[in-house]
C-alpha cells in the first residue's frame, strides 16, 4: 500500500485543523444565533407603531417595604411592631391607594389595602388615574421556591444579598447562567430591523455602560443629561480635522477599525444633538422637570439627577418618534429603549431622620428623600409623555437590587430579596380602551409580613413570589417580542406558571 | 528521519512535565479535606477603616489619621477579654485584639472564596453556618480559626458583637465591627474587605 494514499493526520495537521473546527463551531454557533435572532425579525415587520420602554434602575436595593405599606389595621400593627422605631412610618401619614373615584380605597383581591410613604403624593395621584401599576414581590428566581426548600439550600439564585451579582441578574434575567446579554439587548437585537435608518441606537443609556441593554447585534449609545457626549474642545475646524484624518486609509485593521468607530461616534453625536436642538428647546415642555426636588414634610432639598435623565429621556423619545428627514429631521424610528440609574438606596444606616427627640421624623430622611425624587420625576415624566401624546407607546418600570430587611439593623436596612415595583405609562382612567399600563391595580402577591412567616427566608427577607422573568416578559410582549420568541428573550421563562402577569395591555 | 525526531519531541515534553511537577507550588492553599479545615491565607494585606460618620462613607485609618478620624487603632490592638476561650460559642469576645479578630474574618472568608471561587452569602448566622461546613465540600473554616459565635451562631467581633457582612459581589466582601461602643454604623467601627 502506497503511504501516500492512506489518509495520515499528523499531529502537526490535527491542531490546525482541531483549530479551524473550532472556530468554524464557534462561528456558526453564533451564526445559528444570529440568524435566530434575524428570522425573528423578519416576523417583527409588520410593527408600524412607536414604542419605547424607559428601565429606572434604583440603585443599592430599594426598601419597598417602605415605599408601599399595608393599612389593614392587623397588617399595619404588624408592620409597625417591627420596624419600630427607626423605620415605621406612622399609619396616619400614609398616602392611601384609591380607586378611580378618588375617595373609595383600594383593595386587591386578596383584602390587602395599601399606602404609599408620604414622600410620594405623585405616585398616590398616578394609580388613582390609572396609569401607575404596582408589582408585589418580585425578584431573581431560577424557578419557583417555598420556604421549606430555600431553607435547606436548593434552588436558590447565586450569590443573593450581592449588590453586583443581582444588579447583574436583574439586567439580564438569566441567573443561573453567565451574563452574556441584557434583556433589554436581547428586545433590541429582535427588534431592530423595525428601525431601518435611524441614525441612532435603539438602546440609549443615561447612566453610562450598563449589563441591560448589552446585546449581540445592537450596541449601547450613551448619552448624559445634556445630549451627545461630545469630544472636550473639539470643534469648528479642528473638529473638521479630526474628521479629516479620521477618514484616512490606514493600512493597520485595528488602527482603521478605531477611526472608524471614533467617526461613527461623531457623526452620530452631530446627529443626536442636532436633533434634540431644533425639536426640543428648553421651553418645549409644558411641564418642568424640576432641577431640584424638595421633599414633603419639611424634608430635604436637593438636585435631582433622575429629573435631568428623564428629562432627556423625553427628548430623545420626542426625537425618535418624529419622521425622519426634512423638514423634521427625527430619527423616525419604531422602538427605542433607555436606561436610566439613580443610586443612594443602600441605606445600612441614616435611611430615616428618626431620632428620640423627634420620632416624627422617621417620615424624612435619605430614603424620603430618594422617594420623593422618584415620586416628583415620574409624575412629570408621564405628564411630558401626555404632551406628546405618546402617553400609551411608553412605559417605564423600576428594577432595584433587591429589596430590603423588614426588621431594621436599628439604623437603617440590610439587604433583602423580592421588592415591589411599579410601572408607569398609559391613558389611565381618562381612556381606558386605549391605555397601555394598566394601572390603578396592585399585580402579584403581597408577602405576609412576619418574619419566620411562609414567605421569609428567616431575617424578614422576603422570598419573591413573582420572578422578575415574568415581570419583564409581560413588557417585552407589549413591546413586540412575540410568543415565539419570548424564549430567547428570556430562557427560563417556561419555568414560571405564566408569562404574563396581566398589567400590560396586549 | 521523522521517528527520531518524533522521539526527541516526545522526550523533551516528559522532561518538560517532570521539572513542572517538581517545581510547582501551589498558588493558593488547598483545604485539607480529610481534616476538614482550612491553612491560614495571610497573603492580602488588610485594609482597615473605621467610620467616621454614618451612612456609608469610609475613612481609611492609617498610622496617621486625617482631621476628623478620631479612631486610635491601638485601642484595637489589645483584647478586651483576654480570659476568654477561644472555639466557644459565647457572647463574650475573642481572647485576641479586636483588630486580630477582624484580620482572621477576613482571611477566612477569603479562604473561602480561595476555595469555592466565591464568597459565602446571607446573614452573620448563614455565613458562620457556610464557613463551618454549610458548603459544597463539607470543609469547616472556623476550626481552630481561635474565632467565636454567639449564641445565634453568629461570628462575633473582638467586642463580642456579631459581625456585619456588607456583600458588594462574589469577590468582595465589606466586614463590619461595631467597635468598643458595640453600635454599627457609628465613627469607631472597624471595617475591612
Amino acid at each position: 500500500m502506497n503511504d501516500k494514499n492512506v489518509s495520515v493526520i499528523t499531529r502537526r495537521d490535527f491542531l490546525r485543523r482541531a483549530a479551524c473546527a473550532a472556530v468554524g463551531t464557534a462561528a456558526m454557533t453564533s451564526a445559528i444565533r444570529d440568524l435566530r435572532f434575524m428570522n425573528a425579525a423578519v416576523a417583527q415587520s409588520n410593527i408600524t407603531d412607536y414604542k419605547a420602554l424607559v428601565c429606572i434602575f434604583l440603585a443599592g436595593g430599594n426598601d419597598s417595604n417602605n415605599m408601599i405599606m399595608p393599612t389593614v389595621t392587623s397588617e399595619y400593627n404588624n408592620y409597625s411592631a417591627i420596624r419600630t422605631p427607626v423605620l415605621a412610618i406612622p399609619q396616619n401619614t400614609l398616602l392611601p391607594l384609591k380607586q378611580s373615584n378618588g375617595t373609595t380605597d383600594y383593595m386587591d383581591p386578596d383584602g390587602h389595602s395599601y399606602g404609599f410613604h408620604p414622600a410620594c403624593p405623585e405616585l398616590q395621584q398616578l394609580f388613582k388615574d390609572g396609569k401607575l401599576a404596582v408589582l408585589m414581590n418580585a425578584g431573581t428566581l431560577v424557578m419557583p421556591i417555598t420556604r421549606a426548600q430555600y431553607q435547606s439550600g436548593g434552588g436558590r439564585p447565586p450569590q443573593l444579598f450581592s449588590h453586583a451579582d443581582q444588579v447583574t441578574q436583574w439586567q439580564t434575567s438569566v441567573p443561573d447562567a453567565p451574563a452574556l446579554t441584557g434583556w433589554g439587548g436581547r428586545c433590541a437585537d429582535l427588534l431592530n430591523s423595525v428601525n431601518p435608518s435611524a441614525g441612532i441606537s435603539l438602546s440609549v443609556s443615561l447612566a453610562g455602560a450598563n449589563t441591560f441593554e448589552v446585546g449581540n447585534i445592537v450596541s449601547q449609545y450613551a448619552v448624559s443629561t445634556s445630549g451627545a457626549i461630545s469630544l472636550n474642545g473639539v470643534s469648528g475646524a479642528r473638529l473638521a480635522a479630526l474628521t479629516n484624518i479620521l477618514g484616512l486609509p490606514n493600512s493597520n485593521m485595528q488602527a482603521q477599525a478605531y477611526a472608524s468607530v471614533a467617526q461613527h461616534s461623531i457623526n452620530t453625536g452631530a446627529l443626536l444633538n442636532n436633533a434634540i436642538t431644533n425639536s426640543a428647546p428648553t421651553n418645549f415642555w409644558n411641564v418642568a422637570f424640576p432641577t431640584r426636588i424638595t421633599t414633603p414634610n419639611n424634608g430635604g432639598s436637593f438636585n435631582s439627577s433622575l429629573s435631568s435623565q428623564l428629562k432627556m429621556v423625553a427628548r430623545l423619545i420626542e426625537a425618535g418618534s418624529r419622521a425622519a428627514g426634512s423638514p423634521t429631521n427625527g430619527f423616525g424610528m419604531k422602538r427605542q429603549i433607555f436606561f436610566c440609574q439613580v443610586g443612594g438606596y443602600d441605606l445600612h444606616s441614616g435611611q430615616t431622620n428618626y431620632n428620640t427627640n423627634t420620632p416624627s421624623d422617621v417620615i424624612i430622611g435619605a430614603h424620603a428623600n430618594l422617594l420623593a425624587e422618584l415620586s416628583q420625576s415620574l409624575m412629570v415624566f408621564q405628564q411630558a409623555m401626555e404632551q406628546l401624546g405618546l402617553q400609551d407607546s411608553v412605559t417605564a418600570f423600576t428594577a432595584s437590587d433587591f429589596g430590603r430587611t423588614f426588621p431594621s439593623n436599628g439604623q437603617g436596612s440590610d439587604h433583602g430579596w423580592g421588592s415591589h415595583h411599579l410601572i408607569l405609562g398609559g391613558s389611565g382612567n381618562s381612556n381606558p380602551a386605549a391605555r397601555s399600563v394598566l394601572g390603578g391595580q396592585t399585580y402579584g402577591k403581597f408577602p405576609t409580613l412576619t418574619v419566620n412567616g411562609p414567605d421569609d427566608t428567616s431575617t424578614g427577607r422576603w422570598i419573591p413570589t413573582t420572578a422578575i422573568d415574568q415581570y419583564f416578559a409581560t413588557i417585552a410582549t407589549w413591546f413586540g417580542v412575540d410568543n415565539s420568541n419570548l424564549g430567547t428573550v428570556f430562557p427560563n421563562i417556561g419555568r414560571f406558571a405564566t408569562p404574563s402577569l396581566g398589567f400590560m395591555k396586549t | 528521519m521523522k521517528k527520531p525526531l518524533a522521539i526527541l519531541v516526545l522526550l523533551a515534553i516528559i522532561a518538560g512535565l517532570f521539572f513542572l511537577l517538581r517545581t510547582k507550588n501551589p498558588p493558593t492553599p488547598q483545604p485539607d479535606v480529610q481534616n476538614g479545615s482550612m491553612p491560614e491565607f495571610g497573603s492580602n494585606r488588610p485594609v482597615v477603616q473605621s467610620r467616621t460618620q454614618s451612612g456609608s462613607s469610609t475613612l481609611a485609618v492609617t498610622a496617621a489619621p486625617a482631621n476628623g478620624a478620631q479612631t486610635n487603632l491601638a485601642s484595637h490592638a489589645a483584647s478586651p477579654n483576654p480570659t476568654s476561650e477561644p472555639g466557644a460559642s459565647t457572647n463574650e469576645p475573642p481572647a485576641l485584639p479586636p483588630l486580630t479578630v477582624l484580620d482572621k474574618t477576613r482571611v477566612l472568608i477569603h479562604n473561602y472564596h480561595a476555595a469555592f471561587g466565591e464568597n459565602p452569602v446571607g446573614t452573620n448566622p448563614e455565613i458562620a453556618a457556610a464557613l463551618q461546613g454549610k458548603n459544597p465540600r463539607q470543609i469547616n473554616f472556623l476550626a481552630d480559626s481561635s474565632l467565636q459565635l454567639n449564641g445565634k451562631g453568629e461570628i462575633i467581633d473582638g467586642y463580642g458583637t456579631p459581625f456585619f457582612f456588607h456583600q458588594i459581589s462574589a469577590h468582595e466582601m465589606e466586614i463590619h465591627s461595631a467597635g468598643p461602643d458595640k453600635v454599627l454604623w457609628t465613627p469607631d467601627d472597624l471595617v475591612t474587605k
